[in-house]
């Protein structure tokens, strides 16, 4: 795993309340069950951790972890 | 220097409690529709129940109440100028602040209305300031009132679900900046390009200009909620980080954040954000919802009455809303007496 991709998963567990165990093997933010307010909640928190902007449906509930960490990367945030 | 000072406030919800359990059971009864929980409604905005108007009450109805007893609370009758945030006056034209103005018996003073929405209270703090610093007028009645579920379509559980009516109000007193209920820190900001993201489209000169008849659906309030959501976040955000280090706090220096009640899980978001304990965060979502002009003061009067605001405590009140619209300011919580006010799950109003 990538060190965006943990710092993510950070969030994930901790701000989030998603189990570790449910975030394996490419599983969407979907599959966590996440609504598309969470996904704007979360989309803020990336924000804030990483400071960039992601703009409106910029992060989906379609998007894995390593997905979310693409596009953050292609945001300019540093690996 | 001369600065605006927190001497009184006041409170006021309509009678009439809608508890989430009722809006399910009326939206269940209406044919064709899926059914919603009452857990869905509190789980995704931390609403439990909120207060409408009667058949006939308006919003200046709730503002004379709160005014009078912001009134009490400073122990004046008297007030130089009366400043009235609103969304939904109870005519098109004139403003509501005058007919207030004269309801409370406070003569020929000046008054008139701040249209900012849901920022509204905090955009009439401001001017309210500027009026006494400026030595226009030396105490103003500042009342943040709406009854805004006149302008919800009765068809839609979401903003029905969201929004409720009530006022607040406070009596600002020219005083000496640095004393406690002195109010400082200012922040105003707009971004007109998002105005659409919250209107009611129908029934300005936009849409009489064109002589054609109003399409009922304009004529009720809508709102992009995912897009809102993340732009309230942000710029209460900003605002309120501004505010608390222009007075020299920082936000780890703010004892309490009074923020416009939109959702509470916005407020979860902003304390997130800001790295700082949910409970800083006064909060009285659940028994209100969103009053939209009243959501900040009705939090403040929320916060004195539960000894969730306590003299010396430092506060950083901010809202956001349409325009958009977004604000904050700041005060050391002064010695006042509680309000007028019983919190509404305590067995409503006084």
């Amino acid at each position: 795993m990538t060190a965006v991709e943990d710092r993510i998963t950070k969030i994930l567990v901790e701000d989030f309340k998603v189990r570790a165990e449910d975030l394996g093997a490419g599983a969407t933010l979907r599959d966590l069950g996440f609504d598309s307010l969470v996904i704007v909640e979360l989309s803020l928190s990336l924000d804030n951790e990483f400071g960039v902007e992601l703009g409106d449906g910029e992060l989906t509930d379609a998007m894995s972890v390593a997905e979310a960490a693409e596009l953050l990367l292609a945001k300019g945030v540093s690996p | 220097m001369t600065a605006a000072v927190l001497a009184g406030i006041g409170a006021c919800l309509p009678a009439t409690a809608v508890p989430n359990e009722e809006l399910v059971s009326w939206w269940a009864d209406r044919p064709g529709t899926t059914s919603v929980d009452a857990g869905w409604i509190s789980s995704r905005t931390g609403i439990r129940s909120r207060h409408v108007v009667a058949p006939g009450e308006a919003t200046s109805d709730l503002a004379v109440t709160a005014g009078r007893r912001a009134l009490d609370s400073a122990g004046v009758r008297a007030a130089g100028t009366v400043v009235l945030a609103t969304n939904t006056p109870d005519r098109l034209s004139p403003a509501t602040a005058p007919d207030v103005a004269a309801r409370l018996d406070l003569g020929p003073v000046g008054a008139f209305d701040v249209g900012a929405v849901c920022t509204g209270f905090v955009y009439a703090l401001a001017t309210a300031a500027g009026l006494i610093a400026a030595r226009i007028t030396d105490s103003v009645l500042v009342i943040g009132a709406d009854a805004f579920t006149t302008v919800l379509d009765p068809d839609d559980l979401t903003t029905r679900a969201v929004f409720g009516d009530g006022a607040g109000a406070v009596l600002l007193r020219a005083g000496t900046a640095g004393e406690p209920g002195a109010l400082g820190g200012f922040l105003l900001g707009s971004d007109g390009a998002d105005r659409e993201l919250i209107e009611i489209p129908g029934g300005g000169s936009r849409q009489r200009s064109t002589g054609l008849p109003v399409k009922e659906e304009d004529t009720y309030f809508r709102m992009r909620g995912r897009p809102v959501f993340a732009r309230a976040v942000t710029r209460m955000s900003g605002a309120v980080r501004h505010t608390a280090e222009d007075l020299g706090w920082g936000v780890a220096g703010v004892d309490r954040f009074v923020l416009h009640q939109a959702n509470a899980r916005i407020l979860a978001a902003v304390a997130r954000g800001l790295r700082v304990p949910a409970d800083r965060f006064v909060s009285n979502i659940a028994e209100v919802g969103n009053t939209v002009a009243a959501s900040v003061p009705l939090a403040m009067a929320a916060g004195a009455a539960t000894g969730r605001l306590r003299p010396g405590d430092r506060v950083v009140l901010a809202g956001f809303g349409g325009g958009l619209t977004w604000g904050s300011a700041a005060l050391v919580w002064p010695d006042l007496p509680l309000p007028s006010y019983d919190t509404p799950d305590q067995g409503g109003r006084t």
